[in-house]
């Protein structure tokens, strides 16, 4: 989580909107097929792997709900 | 007053470069035995969870082979989601839950563990301090 935040910006102009498995600090799989990155994980051995989609920078003078 | 006994503990995570009451999770498709590690935000005001629909065919469910759900947004929007029992693995494997999940038709943007989870454990939350404790059982 330190190094997501740490490196937020990097990773929204390199893969906005893209789904990334993370394992600790490296970017196992990334690209728009969720399903495609967890296979490409398992085939590396990661059991459960961490998968995320990265998002765009929270508009100014918004806030959010639930969904 | 009744006081709670926590034994686990979380700090906040980060979406969209805030930190928010959000759990690491892992799904388990309790037939397979696939699993992923998703975050999700717990949501008091959320009568039952709900999960991008991305989540379902990353542990081999397909979704739209799930029960029909329909989820009433703050605005009254519909958000229609197919329900598939799942395994919920907090803390690599200190407590699991079954859940009768729901997974998004429509584009939603973040997985929401709601009432129905809180059902099954108790939760406290420190704003300030941005953590939360767990204690795994109702």
């Amino acid at each position: 989580m330190a190094w997501r935040r740490a490196n937020a910006e990097e990773l929204r102009r390199r893969f906005l909107g893209q789904w990334i498995v993370l394992e600790g600090t490296e970017i196992i799989a990334n690209g728009p097929d969720p399903v495609a990155i967890v296979q490409v994980a398992r085939r590396r051995g990661i059991h459960s792997p961490y998968v995320f989609r990265v998002e765009g920078e929270k508009a100014p003078k918004t806030s959010s709900l639930g969904l | 007053m009744v006081s709670v006994q926590y034994s686990l503990e979380f700090p906040y995570r980060i979406y969209q470069d805030e930190l928010f009451p959000m759990v690491m999770v892992a799904l388990r498709n309790p037939a397979t035995r696939e699993s992923v590690d998703q975050d999700a935000f717990l949501d008091s005001g959320a009568s039952r969870s709900i999960f991008l629909g991305a989540a379902a065919p990353m542990i081999g469910f397909s979704l739209l082979e799930g029960e029909p759900w329909e989820f009433r947004t703050n605005t009254g929007q519909p958000v229609h989601a197919r329900i598939h029992r799942v395994g919920v693995v907090l803390g690599d494997g200190v407590a699991e839950f079954a859940l009768d999940l729901a997974f998004s038709t429509d584009e939603i943007q973040r997985n929401l563990l709601g009432r129905d989870f809180f059902n099954l454990l108790q939760v406290g939350f420190r704003e300030s301090y941005g953590r939360l404790y767990i204690e795994p059982v109702p």
